[in-house]
This record gives structure tokens, sequence and C-alpha cells, in this order.
């Protein structure tokens, strides 16, 4: 939460805003649009696992979404629950405000980093890879 | 936790790719960064799934508005 909602608020998520997503009756906000519900509501039973069974909550997500951006929700979604399970089981720690406030210069992801990213990996990718420590 | 000044060859590769994408090592890279072959390989996709600009065809704002649904029902902190 401490890193999305500061990521969040660079992106322009109100605290407000935060606080009426983390409520239950989220879907009759007025601080919401129907896209952003509809978001907020895939996030929710995708989490819960409710998603498969729900073909009512699909079809909102389908009245909002191409297939395409219901795949980048869907992932980003998943990403964040397997990452949620890491952060808690490994016990991270939180950055101090002002370093976990450093994620809000990262909204908009240059593709060149990225590309600068992959190439300093392909650059140096090792000569040998380990062996599997034994079981 | 690995301090970034002290590290040294697969992670210290790790950790200047990262500070080269996000401009920081955030906490939780330090502590993937003990496995760092796998590590390199997670990291992009995180920056492209969460971000715009770089393939995903959803603002950032949207999929924030997602990913902070998702940290509460889990009650992550983090």
């Amino acid at each position: 939460m401490a890193h999305n909602t500061s990521l969040g608020q660079a992106a322009g998520i109100s605290e407000e805003q935060v606080l009426a997503i983390g409520t239950d009756d989220y879907m009759e906000s007025a601080l919401l649009n129907a896209r952003e519900k509809a978001a907020v509501l895939w996030a929710e039973h995708v989490t819960k696992n409710t998603a498969r069974s729900r073909d009512d909550v699909f079809e909102i997500v389908r009245k909002e979404f191409t297939e395409a951006e219901i795949i980048d929700l869907t992932l980003v979604c998943c990403y964040f629950n397997m990452f949620n399970r890491i952060t808690d089981s490994l016990k991270m720690p939180i950055e101090i405000q002002s370093e976990v406030d450093k994620i809000k210069t990262s909204v908009r992801l240059d593709p060149a980093k990225v590309k600068s990213y992959l190439t300093t990996v392909v650059e140096k990718w090792p000569a040998s890879f380990p062996a599997p420590n034994p079981d | 936790m690995i301090d970034p000044a002290t590290a040294t060859g697969d992670v210290a590769m790790l950790f200047e790719a990262v500070t080269a994408m996000l401009g920081r090592v955030p906490n939780s890279y330090r502590i993937l960064g003990h496995s760092p072959l796998v590590a390199k390989m997670l990291i992009p996709f995180n920056a492209v799934v969460q971000r715009e600009g770089a393939g995903s065809v959803l603002t950032a704002r949207l999929k924030e508005m997602a990913v902070i649904k998702t940290s509460h029902v889990n009650s992550c902190r983090y």
C-alpha cells in the first residue's frame, strides 16, 4: 500500500479516491468513473479468486475495456498478488517516506530506459550459470 | 537485504541496471538481489506491467487504482 499509494498520488489519484477504493461500496462512489470502478471491481475479484465464477463481474469489465486492456489489467492485479505475498512473507521493511516517494518520478516509463536495462543485462550476460544446489 | 554500495558480480550488474531504469534500488530488489540471475528477468516485467509508456495499453493511474485495491484486499503494507 505504501508504495502504490505514493505512486498513485504521482499518477493523479487523490487521497479521497484511495479511501473510496478501500471501501466495500466503491461501486456507488461519486469519486470514481465507470472505467475506474470496473478496474477496481476486477482487482477485487481477481484477488479473491472469485472472478472465475462471477460472469456478471466480467460483463461489467468487458463493457469498459478492450481485450488488450483486460489482459494488462489482469496481469498487473496478478503480479501484485504475487508481490504482496513476497513482501509479506519475507517481512520486507518499508523504506522511510522520502525513499518511498522516489517512486513518484517513475509513473511514466521511458522505453529507452527499459532498452538500456535489457542491454546492460545482455552485455553482462554471465559466461556460465551456476548448477542448482543439491536437494 | 543487500547494500548496493557493497554489491559485486551479478548483484552489482542487477543493481546497476535497476538504477538505470528506476533511478534507485528499492528494498524489495535489495532482497530479490540475493538471487540476481532470477530477479533480473522479473524486474523489467514489473516495470512494464505497472507503468505506462513502455508497451502497456493502460495508464499508470488506472492500474494503480487496481493495485491499491489488490494490496488493500491483501492487507499488504509495503
